[in-house]
């Protein structure tokens, strides 16, 4: 991984009439980042990416992809890119093999059986690929989108909620496969996801929009210790760790584990050893001490709305 | 270009409706063919019983030629619907299914994927001329043989076997034209809409308006005729009328 920039979003604003979907947004994708692109519904998630696959036109700023102008340089960018973009749309009376032939010829890939079958079977669709897409179910259609866009072998994979119907097992499937561009073969992956776990797990570095703009850009690990954690402490009293915790002006969470001897409170990290320095100033005896973080009150603390989880 | 012309002929065959125009021309074909055969002497009978005082036909008059001269007649007006049928359907359907968006995030321009669909949608129309060519008058010659060709319209044109090949000729290429110019309609309406229904429908409705208004005779729509295209849909049988 270097500092390269894949994608340089720099202002980028749209209009739709009076509303504005984008607003003055500003990213930094770098080679080999798994980058996760997150924000509540209509934050202007979907619309970036289709302005970044040249699907509708910026009202204003600039997009450039490999170091090139996307305005200037379409076709030359399209032919490094791999997407799926909202819905895994194929063409439903073709099997999954003519799709792939048909899309790959597009874009320019070789379309030769054996890289056909490699890709189907990269995605688990090579015993249904002489089936006509119309008897996928919807999970299976998304492994299709999703090798649509690895056909070409592209230097950069933009991924649009790319787990949406996967069953656990699909998701898991997709997420080592995510990693395995990303680490194995160099690429560089932007994923869309209203999914927080997803991010969590598969993403080094992250954007969270709202409104159109973004809010934080960073890599995970750094936003997510901004964050605040759930911290679970068992003690010997929890009733008077509880009051002492609260006096100390810490924030109780419910406690969903349903142990009554554990107690939960929202801190930041650099807090937890004065909580414990209470708790032992107050003769209170701690047996565990448990934290978690909470990429989903981040989120919802920076853009005020929360999102799905999965 | 070559390529994205191929891949829309093949997505445009792989689609069952595709086929609907081959079928009904090759249902309804035959159909015309035996009624000709079978009670076409009667109705020459009854259009020449006037001349029959004054002339005398002999020879093969009910011959293949005939045949595809009255079928090219009875189907040239709707077979113009069976071609909306895909050409209305090759923008529109694709953005009904969303595969629309999926070819656009490909390096070839938008440009690209609109002519190579309206390049694949013309040769369609046209397949479906010589399908009709082949059947109607294929068929009818090889099966009742050749002639000579009453043509019977303002007036009565006989026009000798050997000189009646070219002007088929003509009239489908004529036809072809007609054709292309209802695919052509039916696909610029569907660039317009997201439902291939829209555009099939509206073809269909345009045709039948405009083939209302060039049947008539008022003054002022004398002015609107020539570029009505139903009013020069029929200039084929201009190829017929001239021994």
């Amino acid at each position: 991984m270097n500092d390269e920039p894949i994608i340089e979003v720099r202002g980028l604003t749209k209009h739709f009439g009076t509303t504005t979907a984008v607003d003055n947004l500003d990213l930094t994708v770098r080679r080999g980042d798994i980058y996760g692109f997150l924000g509540p519904n209509g934050a202007g998630k979907s619309t970036t990416i289709r302005m970044m696959l040249s699907l509708i036109r910026p009202t204003a700023g600039e997009i450039r992809i490999f170091g090139l102008s996307l305005a200037e340089n379409r076709s030359d960018v399209l032919r490094r890119v791999g997407a799926i973009v909202e819905k895994p749309d194929c063409y439903l009376y073709l099997t999954a093999r003519r799709n792939l032939d048909i899309l790959g010829r597009l874009a320019g890939a070789d379309v030769s059986r054996r890289t056909i079958d490699a890709t189907l079977d990269r995605v688990g669709l090579l015993e249904r690929a002489d089936d006509k897409v119309k008897t996928y179910s919807y999970g299976m259609k998304q492994r299709l989108g999703i090798a649509q866009a690895l056909l070409h072998n592209p230097d950069l994979i933009i991924l649009d909620e790319p787990v949406n119907g996967l069953d656990p097992q699909g998701v898991r499937e997709i997420r080592s496969l995510i990693l395995e561009l990303a680490q194995e073969n160099r690429k560089t992956v932007f994923l869309s996801s209203h999914i927080l776990a997803e991010v969590e797990m598969t993403a080094n570095r992250m954007a969270i929009i709202a409104n159109g703009h973004t809010v934080v850009e960073g890599g995970v690990k750094e936003l997510l210790d901004e964050g605040t954690l759930q911290v679970s402490i068992e003690t010997n009293n929890s009733e008077h760790a509880r009051k002492v915790l609260a006096n100390a002006g810490f924030t109780p969470v419910d406690n969903v584990n349903g142990k009554n001897s554990v107690i939960v409170f929202s801190m930041r990290k650099n807090d937890i050893p004065t909580a414990i320095a209470r708790l032992a100033e107050a003769d209170i005896s701690i047996y565990d001490i448990g934290s978690t973080r909470s990429l989903e009150e981040y989120f919802i603390s920076i853009t005020g709305s929360s999102p799905q989880k999965q | 270009m070559i390529t994205p012309v191929l891949i829309e002929l093949r997505k445009i065959f792989s689609k069952w409706h595709s086929y609907v125009g081959f079928i009904a021309i090759a249902a309804l074909v035959p159909i015309v063919q035996v009624a000709l055969a079978s009670e076409g002497e009667s109705y020459f009978r009854l259009f020449t019983q006037t001349l029959r005082n004054v002339f005398e036909f002999s020879g093969n008059l009910k011959n293949g030629y005939l045949v595809g001269f009255v079928t090219l007649n009875a189907m040239i007006a709707h077979i113009p619907l069976l071609v909306a049928l895909v050409t209305g359907d090759l923008l529109a359907g694709e953005a009904t299914a969303g595969t629309l968006r999926i070819l656009l995030i490909r390096p070839p321009s938008r440009m690209a994927y609109v002519t190579a669909k309206f390049i694949a949608g013309m040769i369609y129309s046209n397949l479906l001329t010589v399908w009709l060519a082949l059947l109607s008058l294929g068929t009818s010659v090889l099966f009742l043989g050749t002639g000579e060709l009453i043509v019977m319209s303002s007036a009565i044109t006989i026009l000798p076997a050997d000189d009646i090949t070219w002007r088929f000729f003509y009239a489908y290429g004529f036809a072809a034209i007609s054709m292309m110019t209802a695919a052509a309609l039916a696909f610029m309406l569907g660039a317009f809409v997201e439902n291939a229904i829209g555009p099939i429908a509206a073809t269909m409705a345009i045709i039948i308006v405009f083939t209302v208004i060039s049947a008539l005779d008022a003054s002022f729509i004398q002015i609107l005729k020539p570029f009505l295209f139903t009013n020069h849909a029929l200039g084929w049988r201009l190829f017929f009328d001239a021994p």
